[in-house]
């Protein structure tokens, strides 16, 4: 097992701007980071340069204690997971998971021990004289899961193993990638675009926009405490409603949002004001002091045991909107006025211009329910 | 009186009717004449049916390539023109065929055949019978360039001697230059020293004192003297002479309009042989007018065969046609008296002896070629090489003559005179039987069927019935001599395939002068098989090896796939003979690109390996392409995640190919490698036209030779025999292919 560390790490394609433009990341042994972020953040690109398959333009890049800039795949001890499988097609399950230690030319029986320990483990026993061809996606994407952990390498590598496979089996393949790192405690480094998948498996998780590492931390620490707009948005399902409001020293106003604030004096004129879905609640059962919100019902998604309520102040075209997750099994009608609240210590601010966090001294409330 | 008058009217129309219905009478003549030649035909034929009222000729050119088998097709069955103007050399065939040509002995008046010499009159006799009027003959005779030969020689030595001087082989230049390795130009010189290839009694002697003498004398020219190009060819002479590289050649008047402007050239008859005195006498071709035997009109036809050969208008032929007129009288026109070419011609024709129009003469061309071929190169003694032919063509001439005396006897066996009415009772029996299930059949899928039909109706034509042809064909002794007769006439069971399958005469000759038998069908199947292998394992190789090269992002890829791709887009004929003209061994880029590197040029076509080896080169480029194209695909299917996952796993590069490119590129490679297989095992056109079949027969491969049997020999029917062993030995070769292909698809 291994760390990785990108120091300072550039990869760029002939002239065009650069992918990443220097990424500094440590990933600890024996960890599980998620590289999480928008397509053509350069997550894939990263993992591909811990694999080999794309160089380094400047910069360095270790695994353990090893300069890894110039090493070859095949030297770097490193198994990898593709999107699309990536299995053989013309050989059986066995000589698929086989192929790495064939490739090393281990002993015949090792081989077949390790091969079988493998299937076992990921319920591939009665598969193994199969072909790609004849499984299922999520039984291929066993077989991809097997044939990296068939070498027992320092690094294991996975390429947005789940995104070709349906929501049902994606939980499930989710639960056996957690379950397999728990047990083998091998370094791992998960690209994926889902959040979720990123919350759920992560033991760290790091946020690139356009190149750039946004945030790395647990899943929580991101949730609870985000550095910028772009990872509040980016964490939590539905996104946390930002709205522009207007600095008036004692309070932050907007057409929605009327809040008394103490200690905003001194900031911007204009600021954004980040506030969870789930920190929304029925005016009718907030505390009195909590600041009102009135404005329509644009869309109702009824979910079951919540529903999200899309809500917007003069009208359909209105200028902010914001969403709130209430509890399920109310009659809301979409076109009609409905009241709601806030919790004024759950607010995040923002820096409008930089779209950094403003961290007032008083702490968000993250856990306190609505 | 109004109805008189209009009834009187009537019958004036009537008869103007009459009138014209009987002048539009019309005869048909078939010429292959383009150009000069044909415009000058056209006038003349306009000035005759202006002079008549009841006949008109209509002239159809047709196109040339395929004029005579045209003939030998369209006339036995009552078909075609009413008269025709081809070459003489074919009476004896289709005198002996059967009703294509009409003797034209009684109707020709003695006075109309005073026209004419006797030799030129002779041309047209076959076995005492006169087959048509002569219009025109063709010999060679020798055409100098004045700036370099002041007076055209008079004997042999001299011209030798006047050759010698002016050959400077480092430089390119000759002497005397002439397509002497083909039998019509080497006529000459065996006509000189005696009667030629058949005796005074029409009998087959070429291995006679006379004709080994004139293929001695020509090797002495060729390699004691040295003065001649090394495989020359028409275009190869004319381009000689036009570059003034050739002081002499031996052509005809077909060579003079391709002569360039710059070149002042005289024409003068072939000197006399020293030693004998004798003069070389060139072979002469004898247009002549022919009548149909199946003509309502014959006699119409004759007075055209009359009008024709008429002296004005041989004056016409002559002038604006640029022919030399068999009516020799037309040379007394001062326009042609002044012609010094013409006239060196017809001085010629005193010389000159007629081609032999016997069927047999057919048989000697392509075999006499490869003699010659041989002994020019110093491969063969001429006694030797000719007894060995002499035996050869005997057999083929008995083959023949065979065919047509068992005319009478032969029948098909009894069993199959009963089996084709018992078969199609079985074929209506099924039907009636299936009646209701084929009725079923129609009705729901009417309309798939009308799709299909004329799909269906093409393959029947095109595909099944030649094939049924072919294969009726090869159980017959059908051969030039007697393919006008019944089918059941000539029938002869599976002898053909006896002969075939049972030739085991792998060799010729004995002790030191035993040598490979390359007429053998086992031979040629062994060569067949050797270059169908050896062409698709090695263009399957290059093709990969430069698929996988251009596979890569390499600088210009797409440049070096459009110029890989090239060959494919010429015409395969063309490229063959292209590389036919570099593999030549005096001319050719690339023996005088190894003497740029000090490397001694080789004779291409003189040893089986290397004639191989020119076949085998020129496939590989046409084939490579076509490969390359098919593996390119292949490999762009294939996943690039495939090869990062293995790099990833450790494989190194050969690791990958083997294990990865390999096995997913047998989709491709498997169906290629069929084609290619079959194509290969029946590429005609390569070796026809680069090494054809050089040395003397021995790099020919099944489809060629069946070719040869079939249009070099005229024996039909083993032809078609040849070709159904072919068909068979591909049939099982795709079943094998079938039963592999089909395992394959089980183990993906």
């Amino acid at each position: 097992m291994a760390s990785i560390e990108f120091k300072q790490v550039v990869k760029r394609y002939g002239d065009s701007p650069p992918t990443v433009p220097g990424l500094d990341l440590h990933i600890r042994d024996g960890e599980l980071m998620v590289l999480v972020g928008p397509s053509g953040c350069g997550k894939s690109t990263t993992l591909r340069m811990i694999a080999g398959l794309e160089s380094v333009t400047s910069g360095e890049l270790w695994i353990g204690d090893r300069l890894a800039n110039q090493l070859p795949p095949k030297d770097r001890d490193v198994a990898m997971v593709f999107q699309n499988y990536a299995l053989y097609p013309h050989m059986t399950v066995f000589e698929n998971l086989a192929f790495g230690l064939r490739v090393r030319r281990q002993p015949q029986s090792l081989i077949k021990s390790r091969v079988e320990m493998a299937a076992e483990s990921l319920g591939l026993g009665d598969l193994l004289a199969r072909k790609p061809g004849q499984l299922s996606g999520g039984q291929c994407q066993r077989v991809a899961l097997g044939r990296a952990m068939v070498r027992d390498p320092q690094v294991f590598l996975f390429d947005e193993p789940l995104s070709n496979l349906d929501a049902e089996l994606r939980v499930q393949m989710r639960g056996n990638i957690g379950r397999l790192h728990r047990e083998l405690a091998t370094t791992s480094v998960y690209v994926t675009h889902d959040q979720v998948e990123a919350m759920t498996l992560g033991s760290r998780i790091a946020i690139l926009n356009g190149g750039e590492l946004m945030q790395v931390g647990t899943p929580m620490a991101l949730y609870g405490d985000p550095d910028n707009v772009f990872v509040a948005g980016f964490m939590g399902a539905p996104p946390m409603n930002i709205v522009t409001v207007q600095n008036r020293g004692s309070g932050l106003k907007n057409s929605l949002v009327d809040l008394q604030r103490d200690g905003v004096e001194g900031l911007a004129g204009e600021l954004l004001l980040g506030l969870r879905p789930e920190k929304l609640c029925h005016a009718a059962a907030a505390p009195a002091h909590w600041p009102r919100i009135r404005a329509a019902i644009e869309m109702v998604e009824t979910l079951g045991a919540e529903m999200l309520v899309h809500l917007s102040v003069g009208g359909v075209q209105g200028d902010e909107r914001m969403i709130a997750r209430l509890p399920g099994l109310q009659l809301l009608t979409p076109g009609d006025s409905l009241e709601l609240a806030f919790d004024p210590d759950a607010v995040y601010l923002f820096d409008a211009a930089s779209h950094r966090r403003i961290r007032e001294s008083r702490p968000v409330a993250v856990a306190e329910p609505c | 009186m109004l109805a008189v008058g209009w009834a009187k009217l009537l019958l004036l129309l009537l008869c103007l009717g009459a009138t014209k219905s009987f002048a539009t009478e019309e005869l048909l003549l078939w010429h292959g004449y383009r150009g000069a030649e044909r415009q000058a035909l056209e006038r003349l034929l306009d000035d005759y049916n202006r002079s008549q009222v009841d006949v008109r000729v209509r002239a159809l050119a047709v196109p040339y390539g395929g004029y005579a088998d045209k003939l030998s097709a369209a006339l036995p069955r009552g078909q075609g023109p009413d008269l025709f103007i081809f070459a003489h050399d074919r009476i004896g065939g289709w005198g002996r065929a059967g009703p294509t040509i009409a003797p034209i002995g009684e109707v020709a008046a003695p006075e109309v055949l005073q026209r004419f010499p006797e030799k030129l009159l002779g041309a047209m006799r076959y076995r005492g019978h006169l087959y048509g009027l002569p219009f025109n003959f063709k010999s060679t005779a020798l055409i100098y360039n004045r700036a370099l030969i002041a007076q055209p020689p008079v004997g042999s030595d001299e011209m030798i001697a006047l050759a010698r001087a002016h050959t400077d082989r480092k430089r390119g230049r000759f002497g005397l230059a002439y397509s002497y390795t083909e039998p019509f130009f080497h006529g000459a010189l065996m006509n000189a020293f005696g009667p030629g290839p058949f005796d005074g009694n029409n009998r087959l002697a070429l291995d006679s004192e006379a004709n080994i003498r004139s293929l001695q004398l020509l090797a002495d020219w060729a390699r004691g003297d040295a003065v001649l190009p090394e495989e020359p060819n028409s275009t190869l002479v004319s381009e000689l002479f036009n570059q003034g590289r050739a002081a002499m050649v031996i052509s005809g008047p077909w060579m003079l309009g391709e002569i360039a402007p710059q070149i002042d050239y005289g024409v003068a008859t072939l000197p006399l042989i020293s030693e004998s005195g004798r003069p070389l006498a060139p072979w002469v071709a004898v247009e002549g007018l022919f009548m149909s035997p199946w003509s309502r009109h014959r006699a119409a036809s004759y007075r055209v065969m009359e009008f024709l050969t008429r002296r004005s208008a041989a004056e016409t032929m002559a002038i604006s046609g640029g022919q030399l007129p068999a009516n020799l009288s037309a040379f007394e026109h001062p326009q042609l008296a002044a012609n010094r070419a013409a006239v060196a011609f017809r001085s010629q024709l005193d010389s000159a002896v007629p081609i032999p129009n016997l069927p047999e003469m057919t048989l000697l061309w392509a075999p006499l070629e490869n003699v010659l071929k041989k002994v020019v190169k110093g491969a063969a003694q001429p006694a030797a090489e000719l007894q060995r032919l002499q035996r050869k063509l005997e057999r083929d001439i008995a083959a023949l003559e065979a065919s047509r005396q068992q005319d009478a006897e032969r029948g098909p066996p009894v069993w199959l005179q009963g089996a084709v009415p018992l078969l199609l009772l079985a074929v209506v029996t099924a039907v009636i039987l299936r009646r209701r299930r084929i009725a079923e059949s129609w009705r729901r899928n009417r309309t798939a069927y009308l799709y299909v039909l004329p799909a269906m109706l093409g393959m029947l034509l095109l595909v099944f019935f030649p094939l049924l042809y072919g294969l009726l064909l090869s159980f017959t002794d059908t051969t030039l001599l007697n393919e006008n007769s019944p089918l059941a006439s000539r029938w002869l069971g599976l002898d053909n395939y006896v002969g075939i399958l049972g030739d085991w005469n792998l060799w010729y000759g004995e002790g030191a002068e035993r040598s490979i038998n390359f007429d053998n069908f086992y031979w040629t199947l062994l060569v067949t098989v050797c270059w169908t292998v050896s062409n698709v394992i090695i263009s399957v190789g290059l093709a990969l090896l430069l698929a996988l090269a251009l596979h890569r992002p390499i600088f210009g890829r797409t440049g070096f796939r459009l110029l890989l791709i090239l060959p494919w887009a010429i015409p395969n004929y063309i490229t063959a003979l292209v590389w036919k003209g570099m593999f030549h061994p005096q001319f050719g880029v690339i023996n005088q690109a190894l003497q740029i590197f000090g490397i001694a040029p080789v004779a291409w076509f003189d040893s089986v390996g290397a004639s191989f080896f020119t076949g085998l080169v020129t496939n590989l480029w046409l084939s490579i392409p076509f490969m390359m194209v098919v593996i390119l695909g292949g490999l762009q299917s294939i996943p690039r995640e495939l090869y990062e996952a293995a790099r990833v796993e450790g494989a190194g590069r050969w690791f990958q190919f083997r294990s990865i490119t390999l096995p997913l590129l047998k989709p491709v490679l498997v169906p290629a490698t069929i084609l290619s297989v079959v194509w290969t095992f029946n590429m005609f056109n390569v070796i026809y036209l680069v090494s054809d079949g050089a040395p003397a027969g021995a790099n020919d491969i099944l489809i060629t030779r069946a070719f040869r049997i079939g249009f070099e020999k005229y024996q039909y029917a083993y032809a078609a025999a040849y070709s159904m062993v072919i068909l068979a030995l591909l049939f099982c070769y795709a079943l094998w292919q079938t039963r592999v292909s089909r395992a394959l698809e089980v183990a993906r």
